[in-house]
């Protein structure tokens, strides 16, 4: 690691999370900027740089629509990073190259939610895309669970997985969510609540799905000289990949060829080579969950667990507090919130701070986060300064 | 198992033949007239040689590579009865694409069944189905 080149995250901000909120998405993404900044303790006019992800923010909440209401002075650099998860997690690549350019020095990522309040919710973005209107609509190839179903249902053919260790991954999350402050689910569940848990399509029930909600979250990065100088503990960003497999979104869940791998194949194994980070190093792993499919097989892609195996993990216990690899200690999208792996940063921040009060990690200061937006990944390696 | 979506595809454009194809009681699928290589689904033009795809009539057989049952449908209200069931198809012959389709046949499917495919007259289109073909 080069001191020259590391950035690090200094501020974090959440909204509260509602299945319906009063105020404006717009609203909420400023709310938590602002939070962020209270964190940091900066005024938010220092902030001069803005990363979101790229499929709804700059539409939906434009990054000169937040500057404006943040009282930002000069707004030297914009950028929007990949598709959702991957955008969202993989914000600290481009404010690291907006920083170390001298672009920008004080950057602002943000997602605000309002699918709880919005028509059509999460579905109304694919129902605009071509292929689906014109092929998988007609079909009912449509609405994401059904998607990931097909591939939990491939995987189970392939190397098995049972309605236990789906429910081991959805009890686990709701576990860490039940002594986490804001999480929007936190009654603990047992293996017969999952069972009476509503089938949504075959091996899905509701539990398998994410939350869908309003809200934000809201990060701040700047250089690591800065952070030594404000409010909190700097945690680094140590190595941050991003990568695309090469394929469209509509492609991507029904044609491609190994069709149960995701580019955490390439961002893991890449961001954790850029932060000379081992993967036994690693204290706590903050992975994209916006199915418990899409848990497990990143965490099989990200080298974290053997082919076929990221269950054991949950059955085993190891994804506890006390486990050898907590995983997604603030609830996740399954259990916390949804807002597109932005949450899953801040919880990293927050266990490399040593914040998480009873759902604290002891000694964390190694996290790994991952995000997904098909067709789009990233890994971002948070360490503490040391 | 159960209902077939009734919700007309949006018609015109590059994917039309698909369309045209299925009230001929037929499939075909775009392949490059150079590499040979069949593309779903398509891009204007073939990634390797540059040149348009034509589409080609395919078999009508195949093997399911997955699926899933539906119980809560994300269609507009009143256009599918639950549960049905949706699969990813894979033709005989034909490498690379997955037909993406639902199942007629009421029994319980699993990977690997084998299928023909069948059409569906709905009210405004022919809409390719898949029939379990019963294992000997």
């Amino acid at each position: 690691m080069s001191a020259a080149q590391d950035i690090a995250i200094v501020g974090v901000g959440e909204t509260e999370f509602v299945r319906k909120s009063p105020d404006h998405v717009g609203s909420l993404v400023v709310q938590a900027a602002r939070a962020a900044c209270e964190d940091a303790g900066i005024d938010p006019s220092e902030i001069n740089g803005f990363v979101t992800e790229s499929s709804s923010m700059p539409g939906l909440v434009p990054p000169d629509e937040v500057a404006a209401a943040l009282g930002v002075k000069e707004r030297c650099f914009t950028g929007a990073a990949l598709i959702g998860g991957a955008g969202v997690v993989g914000a600290p690549g481009l404010a690291r190259l907006a920083i170390e350019s001298g672009h920008a020095s004080m950057v602002l990522s943000y997602f605000g939610a309002d699918f709880g309040s919005s028509p059509g919710g999460p579905y109304a973005f694919p129902a605009a895309v071509q292929t689906k209107r014109s092929l998988e609509i007609p079909v009912g190839w449509y609405g994401q669970p059904l998607l990931f179903a097909a591939m939990a249902q491939r995987y189970a053919y392939e190397f098995g997985l049972t309605a236990e260790q789906q429910a081991a991954v959805v009890i686990s999350n709701r576990d860490h969510a039940s002594r986490t402050p804001g999480a929007m689910k936190r009654d603990p569940l047992t293996f017969e609540d999952y069972l009476a848990s509503p089938m949504i399509a075959e091996p899905f029930r509701a539990l398998d799905c994410s939350l869908i909600n309003d809200g934000a979250t809201a990060f701040l990065m700047t250089t690591r000289e800065r952070a030594r100088d404000l409010r909190r503990s700097p945690v680094l960003v140590a190595g941050v990949s991003s990568a695309s497999y090469p394929t469209t979104q509509s492609s991507y869940f029904s044609q491609k060829s190994d069709y149960l791998r995701t580019p955490a194949v390439l961002t893991g194994e890449s961001a954790l080579a850029q932060a000379g980070v081992r993967r036994e190093d690693i204290d706590v792993a903050e992975i994209y969950d916006c199915f418990t499919i899409s848990l497990l097989l990143q965490l099989e892609d990200l080298g974290l667990a053997e082919r076929g195996h990221g269950a054991d993990l949950f059955t085993s216990g190891s994804t506890g507090i006390g486990g050898s690899l907590p995983v997604n200690t603030h609830g996740g999208l399954l259990s916390h919130a949804y807002t597109v792996g932005a949450s899953h940063v801040v919880e990293g921040v927050r266990q490399l701070r040593g914040e998480r009060g009873d759902n604290q990690v002891e000694g964390a200061e190694v996290a790994l986060v991952a995000g997904l937006g098909v067709p789009d990944h990233a890994t971002v390696v948070l360490t503490v300064d040391r | 198992m159960g209902g077939i979506p009734d919700v007309p595809p949006v018609r015109g454009g590059p994917l039309d033949e698909f369309w045209v194809a299925a009230e001929e009681g037929k499939l075909r699928l775009p392949r490059c007239p150079i590499c040979r290589e069949w593309s779903w689904y398509p891009p204007p033009t073939c990634g390797t040689d540059g040149v348009p795809p034509v589409w080609e009539e395919v078999p009508l057989t195949g093997t399911i590579f997955s699926f899933t049952v539906v119980h809560r449908s994300f269609l507009p209200p009143g256009t599918v009865e639950v549960p049905y069931t949706v699969a990813l198809v894979e033709l005989d012959g034909v490498p690379g694409p997955r037909l993406v389709g639902d199942v007629r046949t009421p029994e319980p499917v699993r990977i690997g069944d084998r299928v023909v495919v069948a059409f569906e007259r709905l009210a405004t289109h022919g809409l390719p189905v898949f029939d379990v073909v019963p294992a000997d």
